[in-house]
């Protein structure tokens, strides 16, 4: 992933359970990445497979 | 670590309550960071935090403090402790926010009128910081029997409290600087 700030290529550094954004209820997982140019957060989010 | 971007390090005042001793702890905290060249720092008062109350979690995110979070490698908390516990409000707001905290240090420091300086409020905030992503750091500042410590318009009475922030400051500091070599070099697996 490209830092949309400054295009650097961002760390994918994490990985992290968080609650499910396009749900009422459950669990998606939160990859979470880090831009070493501009200190930029993002993250991308999946449904959890249990 | 990108040298052109220095650490950025702010200090939360985690109580809203009127007359609130923790702004005198707050304050001085923040003063301390300010005297370190290789740190930013912003004092944070939730007090002044627009966060609507019916609402919870990422739904009430403000800009500002997002921003903030976004911006921290390591967060300084002052927490009063209210009936052996951490501000209700407090917690509001830092749920407010997830993403943003992923791998950065977290120090928290505690404020209390009793002995025990806030002692049982940090306690209770080490689950909370790990399931927020933050690295808590092994060094507390404890201010006990704050009325003692400060006189009313916020001067430091005891000075034993310069070297014990230090040292809680230094910490703080280096796991900043590892977690921010990580968060920049270090791919998970």
């Amino acid at each position: 992933m490209r830092c949309p700030n400054c295009g650097t290529v961002m760390n994918r550094h994490a990985e992290k359970s968080v609650k499910d954004p396009h749900a009422s209820e459950g669990e998606a997982i939160a990859t979470i990445y880090y831009c070493p140019g501009c200190g930029k957060v993002e993250a991308e989010v999946e449904p959890h497979d249990p | 670590m990108n040298k052109d971007r220095p650490l950025f390090v702010p200090v939360i005042l985690g109580t809203t309550r009127k007359g609130r001793m923790s702004a005198h702890a707050a304050q001085f905290v923040f003063s301390q960071l300010q005297k370190r060249n290789s740190v930013k720092t912003e004092l944070i008062d939730i007090a002044e935090l627009p966060l609507p109350v019916d609402d919870a979690g990422e739904a009430v995110k403000d800009s500002h403090f997002s921003g903030a979070m976004e911006r921290a490698d390591a967060i300084v908390i002052v927490t009063p402790e209210y009936n052996h516990s951490f501000p209700g409000l407090l917690k509001h707001v830092l749920d407010s926010c997830l993403k943003e905290y992923i791998h950065k240090a977290a120090g928290i420091v505690g404020v209390s009128a009793g002995v025990f300086g806030g002692a049982r409020a940090i306690e209770h905030f080490q689950p909370v910081l790990r399931e927020l992503g933050l690295v808590s750091i092994f060094w507390d500042v404890n201010f006990g029997t704050v009325e003692k410590v400060f006189d009313a318009n916020g001067q430091l009475l005891d000075q034993a409290y310069i070297p014990r922030t230090d040292r809680f400051l230094n910490e703080l500091i280096w796991m900043a600087k590892v977690l921010r070599y990580g968060r920049e070099n270090i791919v998970l697996e």
